[in-house]
C-alpha cells in the first residue's frame, strides 16, 4: 500500500474515533445536565472555550 | 378543585413560556447553558480534528491557522456569552451576544471549512460542526431566530 494511501486510511480512523467521541461527549453533557447546576455546566463550557483560545 | 389544579399548572406552563421568551426562565437559562457547553466541546473536537490533520500533513499549517482563528473568534463569543448567561442578563442585551455568537459560529462553518482544501479534512470538521448546529439552534432560538 502506498503511503499516501496508508495516511487517509489512518487519519479517516482518527476522524471516525473523534465522530464517536463527538457523540460520546453531547450524550454525556446532555445526560450530566440535569444534575448539574447552571454554573457548573457553564463552568465546563467555558474551559473548553478557553482551551481553544489558548491553544497555540 | 381539580379544574384549579389544572388552571394553575397551565398558568405555571404560560409563565414559563413567557419567562422563556425573555430569557429568564430557570430551565432556558439551562437549556441555553447546556446548548453553549455541547457547541464548546464540538469546536474542541472540530480544533482537534483539524489539528490532527494538520500533523498528518493533509492540510497546511496556513490553513490550520486560518480556520482556528475563526474557532477562537467563536470561543471568545461564547466566552461573552456564557457571562450573559451567568449574569442572567435582560434579553435585549443577552440577544446581542447570541448574534455575536451566531455570526461568528457561521462564518465558522462557511468560511472556515470552505478554507480546508483536503476533502477528507473538510468533511470530517464539517460533520463536527454540523452536529454542534443542533445546539446552536438552541441558542438561536433563545432570540426568536
Amino acid at each position: 500500500m502506498d503511503p499516501k494511501t496508508l495516511q487517509l486510511i489512518e487519519f479517516a480512523e482518527q476522524m471516525a474515533a473523534l465522530a464517536v467521541k463527538t457523540i460520546v461527549d453531547l450524550k454525556g453533557i446532555l445526560s450530566g445536565s440535569s444534575t448539574k447546576t447552571v454554573d457548573e455546566i457553564l463552568a465546563d463550557a467555558d474551559a473548553n472555550y478557553q482551551s481553544i483560545i489558548d491553544k497555540r | 378543585m381539580e379544574l384549579r389544579k389544572r388552571n394553575f399548572q397551565a398558568g405555571v406552563v404560560l409563565l414559563c413560556v413567557l419567562l422563556m421568551a425573555g430569557i429568564s426562565c430557570p430551565s432556558g437559562t439551562k437549556n441555553l447553558a447546556t446548548a453553549s457547553d455541547a457547541v464548546s466541546k464540538g469546536l474542541v473536537n472540530a480544533d482537534t480534528a483539524a489539528n490532527q490533520a494538520m500533523t498528518s500533513g493533509l492540510i497546511t499549517e496556513a490553513e490550520y491557522t486560518q480556520f482556528h482563528a475563526l474557532l477562537v473568534k467563536t470561543a471568545q463569543a461564547g466566552l461573552a456569552l456564557d457571562a450573559g448567561i451567568r449574569a442572567n442578563e435582560s434579553a435585549a442585551t443577552l440577544s446581542t451576544k447570541v448574534n455575536s455568537f451566531l455570526d461568528t459560529f457561521k462564518a465558522l462553518s462557511q468560511d472556515g471549512v470552505a478554507g480546508i482544501k483536503n476533502p477528507q479534512t473538510q468533511l470530517a470538521v464539517s460533520t463536527i460542526l454540523t452536529g454542534a448546529e443542533t445546539s446552536v439552534a438552541i441558542i438561536a432560538a433563545a432570540v426568536g431566530k
